[in-house]
């Protein structure tokens, strides 16, 4: 814990703590320029309040200075910024060189965005899964291959020092390599008083670092927030084990279902307690009824969720705008009968035994 | 001084504006204006054409198949149009200048006529192509090109499309100035509506100049 | 105050021998259509001075709701606005609510307010003045601006109405072309107020060429009228490929043409070259009026001739031209090629050299001069030290790597309104004061403009130093909420958010006490009578025309002999420069 202590101290007034060395290498320049700026903002504010007093207007009849140019002067005060800015951009040239250089070895990872959150898939050798949130081994380059489902989005982590926009249609690359593991798998807890409510409880001893949208992208988007854990590689590869488990396993659909409903988002529109949000709630829908808004209906089977996933838009519930996003392409068959069967559970009509 | 002073209305011929010393310092005023509105209304297209090497850049092959249904004879017939009425504007300008009214209005009307038959053409053009399902956007309808042409009609109707508004807004301001000619509004001593008409129908064809050969000529 | 001014008065001019009864702009003719259809320049810049003022405030209220809502992480005073069934329904509605009032603040701000706020109304008023025209050389196209500027202000208001624009300023695609809001309305609006900034622009680039005075050479030109002539060059260039841009938007979302759209095989990264090409050039367009009016001030209230008056009137015309080749800094992490970057980089750092010489020739003019401390110098003061801190946090942004981090948070944030609030705005409050007795034939009272000043700077510097802060801490910017972020940024983004809260409430406050002042002064403010009671007066031309100047402007045509900032007070046997 002493060396996460000291990670979190690396934190100062200006930046947050600083979780790759490309970050340290970016600090240094902020600083440089920092620097720079105070000193000619001190001396130029300085000159300004010393000519302000000493030269006010102490009689009406004040004489003034005949002082209209003079070229040494404008010379100097012309070639010194000129010289200074040239090192500021080379500088920055080149710590954004490193940024934007991917090392041969990085471990690549696919990132997708859309209205509105993000997900993350990772190819081993042995399957390919995916998770919400973003688990990466410390000290090792990681390489992020980015797209979008929609709209723009902007990947960035600030304790990272990076980000990159991620555009539909368009793959963008991004790459970092984290200093230090923040976090264990399975997370370590401690149990702890809720200061507000008195109530003990178990609280994450991890410290995942923060993602977010930066691109502007709607209703959602400062909700578009996810997290970043590191591990050390012991704990990284436990993680990936169970993954890989998870996605070769015959979880029941339900199960399955309940997991995407979640890291897929459907929870921030649609509730499974019979609360409307943006979007109709999934209970108590399941074979009922559905008045649309062109004024036609239809029964809410299978087929409608199905089709409601990949074409939200050709038939909109009555009362409801039509607001979601497509997920075609982002849903495999299976997948999709997962999501009908756990909707056919929150209705109670699934059963698990019938596969 | 003397010939600054003001409150000298009683020099002053009709057209010429009070806050205006003379008639000189009033064309030259126009004159640069109406260059420097030129410039703006360059910028305006030199946008359309950035759009159009950009998008060539990313799809050199369906452009290059697209270009292929324009109809280049149609395009080179408004072509000679637009540049023979650039002819009769210039011949209706210096016919202002040296006070020839009745030619100045002949050659107006000449313009006219070019512009309108620019027109009819661009209207049978369009329409064909409408007839074909090549519509803008996502409108369009005609399957028998390769890759997504609907990208380069789009622009193309937004090219053509702007510079026929600006044909359109030419037509209205020849009228104008030569229903002012019928009056002997023009004469050597003021000429400047007429001058600034006819600098703007040079920059309408100098447009059609560029728009004609990258839309429809270059492979 | 008037004791120290009283021996400054122009020497001869035809007012100060008094024409007691004749009529000024403002008397002439009192009815209704004699202002709407008005030639007058100055009176067109009056109904220009009282349409932004109007916008300004009503985007500042905007800005105070923003603000309001962002004193807490998570979602609470916007949801007071909203209905909602539950919880969850009130926070998604107060979000699209939220991302509205951004939208708009900044749309209202730029386009209704900061392009038009100097060049639009001092430029108007004072340009012919200060040439000694009689008025600008197209009136009847002037006054079309004004009214094409009050259409297009009308499908702005037209979007509120029409369920708003959640797209924020920049409208950037694909969201604008998918979003359900009002989107081809306000860009069109954006796309006619265009229109009235290029015909601005036409006209005060042919007023400066061919009506100056006689005798007035370029170098006999005061700063303010190089600096809209800068900006009237950046308005002729720029605003068209803004109208192209927004025209091509429109005929995106209404026909689906596929240019900007990925969907339909465009390039959303195109669009912003496309709207960048203009909307860089136009932070100049708002910042270069502030620079002429700076010039002015600093040197009519500290009797000295300006400092290097060359390279500040040559810097204007560079930032004006360099400006037109950087637009691609605020693309650096959008996916465009490293090599436009990197070249979009070095040259920003080229802008900000003549920058820097404007700043340093400002300080140098106060050496050795009469520096009084009333309203327009406060103000001018106060501008330095908040462009300033605009400037150099613009190098922070220019760097390649460290725009990385700062992009698109608050950093970018303050980092504007430093030069676009404790700029622009700043300057338009010197303007106004150093002014307002020539345009109005009236005196605002002094105490009332320095507290007023000082103020304006508290607050101001409480709203935005802290969100430099919390940018640079990684708070991105067009956030609702911030309540899932790490608890040790939760505890920095809080603070910082509720000091910017508290500062922007005196800002507003500082702001709407100056509205009612200087509305006060017009009715009750201290009459001037002739030219020896205004409390200052200047050597450039619009000081030698009545006050209130005449419907003409001049009686007899003003002759430039001598530079504008010859003032009587200059010793010249104390040796040094020229």
């Amino acid at each position: 814990m002493n060396a996460l202590n000291h990670l979190i101290a690396t934190a100062t007034f200006w930046m947050p703590r600083q979780a790759s060395d490309v970050a340290v290498e970016l600090d240094n320049v902020f600083y440089f320029i920092y620097y720079l700026s105070v000193i000619f903002f001190v001396g130029i504010i300085a000159a300004m309040v010393y000519f302000s007093v000493k030269y006010r207007r102490k009689s009406a009849d004040q004489r003034t200075s005949p002082l209209a140019h003079s070229n040494t002067l404008e010379l100097w005060w012309t070639a010194i910024p000129t010289v200074l800015l040239a090192v500021i951009f080379f500088w920055g040239f080149k710590a954004w060189v490193t940024l934007n250089v991917p090392p041969a070895n990085a471990m690549e990872i696919q990132v997708r965005a859309w209205k509105w959150g993000w997900e993350f898939t990772y190819n081993t050798p042995n399957t390919t899964f995916t998770s919400p949130h973003l688990y990466v081994p410390e000290k090792k380059p990681i390489k992020l291959v980015m797209t979008s489902n929609d709209v723009l989005h902007s990947f960035y982590l600030p304790e990272f020092r990076i980000k990159r926009d991620v555009l539909p249609k368009r793959a963008t690359v991004l790459w970092f390599e984290a200093r230090q593991a923040t976090g264990t798998w399975p997370e370590e807890t401690a149990r702890k008083q809720d200061p507000k409510t008195g109530k003990w409880g178990d609280v994450s001893l991890s410290k995942p670092y923060n993602l977010f949208c930066a691109e502007y992208c709607g209703q959602q988007h400062s909700m578009m927030m996810r997290k970043v854990y590191v591990l050390s590689q012991a704990h990284y590869e436990k993680w990936v084990v169970e993954k890989e488990k998870d996605a070769g396993s015959d979880k029941p659909l339900d199960v399955l279902g309940q997991e995407l409903y979640t890291s897929k988002t459907c929870n921030t529109c649609h509730s499974v307690d019979g609360t409307a949000v943006l979007g109709p709630s999934f209970k108590g829908r399941y074979g009922a009824k559905v008045e649309f808004a062109d004024g036609t209906s239809g029964k809410m089977d299978d087929d409608y969720i199905i089709e409601s996933i990949e074409y939200p838009n050709r038939k909109i519930a009555k009362g409801f705008p039509a607001a979601m996003p497509t997920f075609k392409g982002q849903l495999d068959a299976k997948q999709l009968r997962a999501l009908v069967a756990y909707i056919q559970s929150v209705n109670g009509k699934y059963n698990a035994q019938k596969k | 001084m003397s010939q600054v002073a003001d409150h000298a209305h009683a020099e002053h011929p009709p057209h010429l504006h009070h806050h205006f010393h003379s008639s000189a310092q009033q064309a030259a005023s126009a004159k640069l204006g109406m260059w420097v509105f030129i410039a703006q209304e360059i910028l305006f297209f030199s946008g359309l054409f950035m759009a159009y090497i950009a998008l060539r850049y990313l799809y050199p092959k369906t452009f290059l198949a697209a270009h292929e249904h324009l109809d280049v004879s149609m395009g080179a017939l408004n072509t000679v149009f637009l540049i023979t009425s650039s002819l009769t504007m210039a011949l209706a300008v210096r016919a202002a200048q040296t006070s020839n009214k009745k030619w100045a209005e002949i050659n107006l009307l000449l313009t006219i006529g070019f512009a309108l038959a620019f027109c009819v053409v661009k209207y049978f053009e369009y329409s064909h192509k409408f007839h074909l399902g090549i519509f803008p956007g996502k409108y369009y309808a005609y399957t028998h090109i390769p890759g997504n042409p609907e990208v380069f009609f789009g622009l193309y109707f937004v090219m053509t499309g702007m510079h026929a508004l600006h044909v359109i807004v030419g037509i209205g301001l020849l009228l104008w100035i030569y229903l002012k000619t019928r009056t002997g509004a023009f004469s050597a001593a003021y000429y400047s509506p007429v001058e600034n008409v006819g600098l703007y129908w040079h920059l309408v064809d100098l447009i059609w100049i560029f728009l004609f050969p990258l839309l429809y000529l270059v492979k | 105050m008037t004791t120290a001014t009283d021996v400054i008065r122009p020497g001869g001019g035809p007012s100060a021998t008094g024409h007691a009864e004749e009529k000024d702009y403002l008397n002439v003719d009192n009815s209704i259509m004699s202002w709407l259809f008005t030639l007058d320049h100055k009176r067109i810049g009056l109904m220009y001075l009282a349409s932004v003022l109007f916008f300004f405030f009503f985007g500042g209220i905007l800005a105070l709701l923003i603000r309001t809502e962002l004193f807490t992480p998570g979602a609470d005073f916007l949801t007071y606005f909203v209905s909602g069934k539950n919880a969850a329904e009130l926070k998604l509605a107060a979000a699209d609510l939220y991302n509205q009032l951004f939208t708009l603040h900044g749309a209202i701000m730029i386009f209704l307010f900061l392009i038009p706020s100097i060049p639009a109304t001092f430029g108007n008023f004072f340009l012919p003045l200060m040439l000694g025209a009689k008025d600008v050389a197209f009136p009847r196209l002037n006054l079309f601006s004004f009214y094409i500027y009050v259409l297009g202000a009308f499908f702005f208001l037209y979007t509120l109405a029409s369920g708003g624009l959640d797209t924020g300023w920049t409208f950037y695609t694909p969201y604008s072309t998918s979003t359900n809001t009002a989107v081809i309305a306000s860009t069109f609006g954006a796309f006619i107020l265009g229109f009235s900034s290029i015909l601005t622009g036409v006209n005060f680039v042919v007023t400066v060429h061919k009506m100056r005075a006689p005798r007035m050479t370029w170098t006999r030109i005061p700063l303010f009228l190089w600096a809209l002539y800068s900006t009237s060059l950046i308005q002729i260039l720029a605003t068209p490929v803004l109208a192209i841009t927004l025209l091509l938007l429109i005929f995106e979302r209404a026909l689906g043409i596929g240019i900007f759209d990925p969907a339909m095989g465009g390039d959303p990264v195109l669009y912003q070259h496309f709207f960048w090409f203009y909307s860089h050039p136009a932070v100049y367009i708002m910042i270069l009026p502030a620079f002429g009016v700076i010039s002015e001030t600093i040197s009519v209230h500290s009797r000295k001739h300006i400092f290097g008056y060359g390279f500040i009137a040559a810097s204007s015309v560079s930032i004006a031209l360099i400006g037109f080749l950087v637009w691609g800094h605020h693309m650096f992490v959008s996916g465009q090629s490293p090599l436009a970057s990197l070249l979009f980089s070095m040259i920003t750092f080229a802008v900000a050299v003549p920058t820097a010489i404007k700043v340093f020739s400002w300080v140098a003019t106060l050496y050795k001069g009469s520096i009084v401390f009333n309203a327009p110098m406060l103000n001018a003061l106060s501008f330095i030290f908040l462009f300033t801190i605009g400037g150099l946090t613009g190098l922070f942004l220019a760097t390649l790597a460290t725009d990385v981090h700062l992009h698109d948070t608050y950093f970018v944030v303050a980092h504007f309104h430093y030069v676009m609030v404790g700029g622009t705005l700043v300057a338009f409050l010197a303007a106004i004061h150093h002014w307002w007795a020539k345009m109005f034939g009236r005196h605002y009272n002094e105490w009332c403009g320095r507290i007023s000043a000082i103020f304006v700077f508290i607050g101001f510097n409480l709203t935005f130093f802290s969100q430099f802060v919390m940018g640079s801490q990684g708070m991105p910017r067009r956030y609702f909420t911030y309540d899932q972020v790490s608890p040790e940024l939760l505890s920095i983004y809080t603070r910082m958010h509720q000091i910017s809260t508290v500062g922007s409430m005196i800002l507003g406050l500082a702001l709407t006490f100056t509205l009612f002042y200087l509305a006060h002064s017009l009715f009750f403010g201290k009459k001037v009578h002739n030219d020896s009671d205004l409390r200052w007066t200047g050597e450039s031309m619009e000081w030698k025309t009545a006050t209130p100047p005449s419907p003409h402007n001049f009686h007899e045509q003003p002759i430039a002999y001598n530079s504008p900032y010859d003032f009587k007070e200059i010793d010249h046997s104390l040796g040094g420069g020229h």
